[in-house]
């Protein structure tokens, strides 16, 4: 006969044991996945596996086939179109990859339905890739125009920064080792633990412990999702130009930028519709002129539809105002992105 | 120190070995006041002096009360504890209140007024308030002074119930604390098990539920009545789930620790009347109030109005109680007004009126008291009112977890008044206690909001 200590170990064990396979089995309806990113070899960068799927849970709720070269909403590889078809490249970070929407709400997706409705089909292929800023894009941009034969790039913008780091170096492919290596052997939901309890809530910064005796604030919470505006350093026209130059230096074909920025959004209570940097945006545009790249400010599409009660951003399990573009916002851009092209 | 912090879990691994390895009373609760500062003082160090200060007052002046015979003597001790406590409480809490509301009155009459960057020690409400029963009850006569100033300082400052209650008052802590609780497995895994239920009602129910109230209520002029509607069905789950989680980790670790707490909870949204209710909700502040302030003003005693005065006066302040602002006052009001109308409808009707109905009511007045409570101010709340009772046009947004989260308090709630009351308390020897702990530990890692949320009660 066991004894009552033993028995009371084996229960727990066997409970435990029960208790975790439940979470793992109805972990996939409330955690994202964790796939190994391989370097593609033609874009020679970090992708999301092809061939697999990738589950977003947070701020949307969709599950994206990763395609060819780590294409975000591409079933299988994308095929390259006839002549008379144009393709364009789109870059961008998390907003334009679109991970929270599914794969038919995608913008490059929600692009070619809509130029096949105008009877002008083209081939948009999804190469925005989440954290990415222009200095990622460059890096890839020759890479990938032959073997697409594409017609032109288009850039989408959320944030300024992005674009005006441009003659930065690039922070590519610094995934780290150890998470490609525990991607591949451990459930996502285990790695999203360990993730909670080893990272601060920025996901980046690794969580530590404080047990010295302090001196409060007057508040005892910051969570401030203000606004920024760009700093001096990359607002000046000629820091402009050097990010516009180093695009055009970088491809001979036809460049457009999308602007969607941070507006029209939901600030503390507040609607927001004045651009914080609404003040530059003009200089930017006349600097994108001159170096013969289209600039389209999506301000006014985006406002409209969010006075008109569709909010662009937003989804009900986050937040609307904030955050990710949802399938209005995406179908706003993509028809941006449709108008933009018809007219090179 | 936050108890659904990191920090805390490992703080409390050590506090809980240390303490179990003592074998006597001194060195025990020496110990846990030692470790019950060091939680304060976690927060912010400055205010263990005024923690100190006012454990001195109240231990020496209950010495003073209990050696006289003489009633002017005595009551001029009470006095001194009296001032002194609620001196501290009208400074700290209310003093800019106080000249933020006397400037519409003065500065139309040229006065200039200013107020102090004053900081909330937190917890003051609470030990303010134990402090006073203590030192009431020996004026009273209903217990004697304690001859041990360690024992006296552990009981203000015990760490499980030092920033936010239950308010335990001297007789039912300082008795226990005279002795060495007898270690008892099965009391140390009900705390546990308390403590992690806590935690689940706080970190993966309020948090959750916060997350969307405090969008909502930051601009309820942007959101749809529907939306609003579920934002106050929202805000009555978190600050439900927030105290009351709060309530069952304090309880759950005191128990761990060897010691019993009062329950402070009782699933008050099964009230089916307003006085129904506050037997239900925060129950320690309840009886408090009801002692120290309700039955000394008089009670149920006496002409009819002055009941309905007593009624008024004693839910005011308990609103005041809960915070510095005129909303605050508010919702008392409201909830007195409630309690005198419901005193004379019982008296006109009887019990005549059905529990479903009875029910109804009492949800609609909370409901109405917790929009006044978490508004910002009064033009907030009657836009919110206003835009949620005329179902207005606006943002459409439902939080799929947030409707979870409000069908669990509704099921939590139901299950109450069934055979499952025993079963949620996952019994020892139970089947499921095992797996269901393991899958509450893995949902508190894996589910939990991100960022950092302060227990509502904090800040009272």
């Amino acid at each position: 006969m066991p004894s009552t200590v033993t028995r009371a170990v084996l229960r727990w064990s066997f409970g435990v044991s029960i208790g975790t396979v439940l979470i793992a089995v109805t972990s996939p309806l409330f955690v994202r996945s964790y796939v190994p990113t391989p370097i593609d070899p033609v874009r020679t960068a970090w992708t999301l596996n092809p061939g697999s799927t990738y589950r977003w849970r947070s701020e949307g709720y969709a599950d994206t086939h990763i395609g060819s070269m780590g294409m975000p909403g591409v079933l299988g590889s994308a095929a390259v179109p006839e002549s008379s078809v144009r393709g364009f490249a789109l870059w961008g970070d998390s907003q334009a990859e679109g991970v929270c929407v599914a794969d038919e709400d995608k913008i490059f997706a929600v692009a070619e339905q809509l130029s096949i409705v105008d009877g002008n089909p083209i081939r948009v292929y999804p190469l925005a890739r989440s954290g990415d800023d222009v200095r990622d894009w460059l890096m890839q941009m020759p890479r990938v125009e032959s073997p697409l034969e594409l017609t032109g790039h288009v850039m989408l913008i959320v944030d300024l920064e992005d674009l005006a780091v441009a003659t930065g170096p690039s922070k590519a492919n610094d995934r780290g080792e150890f998470e490609q290596s525990i991607a591949k052997v451990l459930p996502a939901f285990v790695i999203q633990a360990v993730r909670n309890i080893a990272y601060e809530q920025d996901g980046v910064t690794r969580r530590s412990l404080r047990f010295s005796v302090g001196q409060a604030n007057s508040t005892m919470t910051s969570s401030s999702t203000d606004n920024k505006s760009l700093t001096n350093s990359t607002s000046t026209s000629e820091s402009w130009a050097e990010a516009f130059a180093a695009i055009r230096n970088s491809t001979s074909l036809p460049v457009i930028v999308l602007y969607a920025g941070p507006v029209p959004g939901i600030m503390q209570g507040r609607v927001q519709f004045e651009d914080p940097n609404a003040a530059m945006l003009s200089g930017i545009r006349e600097t994108a002129d001159r170096f013969a790249i289209t600039w389209i400010d999506l301000h006014g599409p985006l406002t409209n539809s969010a006075r008109a009660g569709l909010w662009p951003r937003g989804f009900h399990n986050g937040q609307f105002g904030v955050g990710h573009l949802n399938q209005h916002g995406n179908k706003i851009v993509a028809q941006s992105l449709i108008d933009a092209v018809s007219q090179l | 120190m936050v108890f659904s912090q990191i920090e805390f879990l490992v703080f409390l691994i050590v506090v809980l070995a240390i303490t179990w390895s003592c074998r006597q009373r001194l060195s025990r609760n020496t110990f846990l006041l030692v470790a019950s500062y060091y939680f304060y003082a976690y927060w912010d160090v400055r205010f263990c002096l005024l923690l100190l200060l006012s454990t001195l007052v109240d231990f020496v002046v209950a010495r003073k009360i209990d050696a006289s015979n003489e009633p002017n003597v005595r009551r001029r001790w009470l006095v001194v504890s009296l001032v002194s406590n609620l001196g501290v409480l009208a400074f700290f809490k209310y003093f800019n209140f106080f000249i933020e509301s006397a400037a519409f009155v003065l500065e139309p009459l040229g006065v200039s007024t200013s107020t102090l960057n004053i900081l909330l020690p937190v917890g003051v409400s609470f030990y303010t308030f134990q402090t006073l029963s203590y030192t009431i009850d020996v004026y009273r006569r209903q217990l004697r002074s304690v001859s041990s100033f360690i024992d006296f300082s552990l009981y203000v400052a015990f760490f499980p119930q030092l920033v936010a209650g239950p308010i335990v008052r001297a007789r039912e802590l300082l008795p226990q604390l005279a002795s060495v609780p007898l270690w008892s497995r099965r009391r140390f895994y009900a705390g546990s098990q308390q403590l992690l239920r806590g935690a689940v009602k706080k970190v993966l129910l309020a948090d959750r539920l916060g997350e969307a109230v405090d969008v909502v209520f930051a601009g309820p002029e942007l959101y749809s009545g529907w939306t609003l509607s579920l934002a106050a069905f929202a805000y009555a789950g978190q600050i439900y789930y927030d105290f009351s989680g709060y309530s069952d980790m304090a309880i759950g670790v005191a128990k761990m620790l060897g010691y019993r707490f009062p329950v402070n909870f009782r699933h008050p949204y099964l009230a089916t009347s307003l006085s129904d209710f506050w037997h239900r909700w925060h129950m320690t502040l309840s009886r408090w109030l009801r002692d120290y302030l309700y039955i000394p003003l008089g009670g149920n005693r006496g002409s009819g109005w002055s009941v309905y005065r007593n009624l008024m006066i004693t839910m005011t302040l308990g609103g005041l109680w809960h915070g510095a602002a005129w909303t605050f006052v508010a919702w008392g009001v409201l909830h007195g007004i409630g309690l005198a109308i419901q005193r004379l409808a019982s008296h006109t009707f009887g019990d005549r009126v059905p529990r479903a109905i009875g029910w109804f009511i009492t949800m609609c007045v909370v409901l109405v008291g917790w929009i006044l409570f978490r508004s910002r101010d009064f033009s907030a709340a009657s836009v919110y009112l206003e835009r949620m009772l005329t179902l207005a046009d606006g943002i459409n947004w439902f939080p799929p977890l947030v409707i979870g989260a409000l069908a669990c308090l509704a099921m939590e709630h139901a299950a109450w008044k069934t055979r499952l009351r025993l079963a949620m308390r996952l019994p020892t020897l139970a089947w499921y206690s095992p797996i269901a702990t393991s899958v509450m530990l893995w949902a508190l890692v894996l589910y939990a909001p991100k960022g950092f949320r302060p227990f509502v009660y904090f800040q009272f």
